[in-house]
């Protein structure tokens, strides 16, 4: 165990696959009792089980991260099944990629809803709980496309470029406003990361590495768990002192 | 235990941001070289910790090649170093006299070099390892009448990046930690003269300095040691090239809005 989380409870949002559920289980080895929550509750339920199975306490909740009536009874579920939430990861999110010409209003909605009005719905459900609860501390996911565009995919997503930047602008006003309510607010910023979040891709695939390699610096491309180490972190007691930053675990993609 | 088997040399390691981070990579099971240019902090936090002190000026040659031989010597590579050695004087551009200039220079910036480069060669033969050169928001934001120090903090930045990307791929990460305020002998002074111009106490100094800011309050080096582990560890291993920035959230304000605040 590197940081400790025992007796914290930590919300995830998105947590029934990818970084969500690395995280959710990272979190739950060091202690901490995680409500997992997603669109999918057959995806949240397998994370309990993995997480049961390695002997932690999780939960499994549905919601759309949209809607506040559902995040609030998930909120409300795990504050009754697991006690006072302390940590909350927003880490809901999805991709879309259009070219601006066919880009539909429906689309550009979905991302913006999910990735950035999704974090202003579960803040504000869950934050009043965690300063009741004395304070603690937020993760929210960003990218490294909230810094620069990936244009080299060939596939547009001015959508999700947008999003993602304003989960970091949006990071920094929440720090700044929940800082007296004894609450840090914090993103990552993965690069690539093999999960199944771009549909259709596959980032372990020999193409995916060719194109990508070049700006990877450290030769392999990022797991689940480098995003959960970060976030293990950026909740932890060990950065105290950070607030309003956002961290990249991105290989090095942004330093060339 | 993060640091279980791994060799690391802190530089300014006596005091500070140094100490603390020297203390807390051993309590992490590090085996610890500590450089700095007064001996006796040196040697306790050296004792405290097991480890070895290594005394010199890091802005004079041939210092860093000494910590790199005491820690080859004692402890048999280098797998991490934390460049946190660093000083500052006062002085806009058109008024800082260049001996002065020249010596924040030599310690902040090209005494970093010195001391990465001198260990680069035993990173390489260990397959890889982790530097974290310990800058400051100055490097991204400029205070008043600071231009050595600004300039060479904001100069660090580069030096990782350029490790970062001509290193990566032989293993060895390069980041960045940028703090605000900390509670050390250096932060001290700094109070104290704010404190004299002021007529005020130190205490009130730091309150001063960080009554804008959203955690409303200087960090202590504790804090800042923390970070320095996570960047050194494998917990980052992904991590490079980057900058922690562990401010308290003060970049994220526009200062602008003190106006307000003092309305």
């Amino acid at each position: 165990m590197s940081f400790d989380h025992s007796g914290r409870v930590a919300l995830i949002t998105g947590a029934g696959s990818g970084i969500g559920r690395a995280t959710a289980r990272r979190l739950a080895s060091e202690g901490a009792a995680v409500a997992v929550v997603d669109l999918s509750l057959d995806g949240a339920r397998e994370t309990v089980s993995l997480i049961a199975g390695d002997g932690g306490r999780a939960e499994a909740f549905e919601a759309d991260v949209r809607v506040p009536a559902q995040v609030e009874a998930a909120r409300d579920g795990a504050v009754e099944a697991l006690g006072p939430i302390r940590y909350l990861v927003n880490n809901a999110g999805l991709v879309r990629m259009s070219p601006l010409d066919d880009l539909s209003e429906d689309e550009w909605d979905l991302v913006l809803d999910t990735n950035l009005k999704g974090m202003y719905v579960v803040t504000k459900a869950v934050a009043p709980v965690i300063a009741s609860a004395g304070g603690g501390a937020i993760v929210n996911l960003s990218t490294i496309e909230a810094e620069v565009v990936v244009a080299s995919t060939g596939h547009p997503q001015v959508h999700y470029n947008a999003s993602k930047g304003g989960v970091k602008m949006l990071t920094k006003a929440l720090a700044v406003e929940l800082a007296g309510r004894n609450i840090r607010v914090n993103a990552v910023a993965p690069g690539p990361i093999a999960t199944s979040f771009i549909p259709g891709g596959n980032l372990r695939s020999q193409e995916a590495w060719d194109s990508m390699k070049d700006r990877m610096l450290i030769p392999r491309v990022g797991e689940p768990e480098d995003v959960a180490a970060a976030i293990s972190f950026l909740l932890s007691d060990d950065a105290s002192f950070i607030t309003g930053a956002q961290l990249p675990v991105d290989g090095g993609w942004l330093a060339t | 235990m993060r640091l279980e088997g791994k060799v690391a040399i802190v530089s300014g390691g006596g005091t500070g941001i140094g100490a603390a981070t020297a203390r807390r990579f051993a309590r992490e099971g590090a085996r610890v070289v500590v450089t700095g240019r007064r001996p006796e902090p040196l040697e306790a936090v050296a004792a405290e910790t097991g480890g070895r002190a290594v005394a010199g000026d890091v802005g004079e040659p041939g210092h860093a090649e000494a910590a790199v031989k005491v820690a080859r010597e004692a402890f048999g590579c280098v797998d991490i170093v934390v460049a946190n050695a660093g000083l500052g004087f006062g002085g806009a551009a058109g008024d800082v006299d260049e001996e002065k200039w020249q010596r924040t220079l030599d310690v902040n910036l090209t005494g970093a070099f010195r001391l990465v480069r001198a260990a680069i060669p035993s990173m390489l033969e260990r397959g890889g390892g982790s530097i974290v050169l310990v800058s400051s928001v100055s490097g991204l934001v400029s205070g008043t009448e600071g231009v050595a120090y600004q300039s060479s903090k904001a100069g660090l930045l580069g030096l990782a990046r350029s490790l970062a990307v001509d290193y990566g791929p032989k293993g060895i990460r390069a980041n960045v930690l940028c703090p605000g305020w900390v509670v050390t002998p250096m932060g001290d002074r700094a109070m104290d003269h704010l404190a004299d111009e002021r007529g005020v106490s130190r205490g009130e100094g730091y309150r001063l300095v960080t009554q804008h800011i959203p955690l409303r309050r200087p960090a202590t080096a504790d804090e800042m040691a923390s970070c320095c582990l996570f960047l050194a560890s494998d917990e980052a291993s992904i991590v490079t090239g980057t900058v922690l920035v562990a401010d308290g959230g003060g970049l994220a304000v526009d200062l602008t809005e003190v106006a307000w605040e003092q309305s």
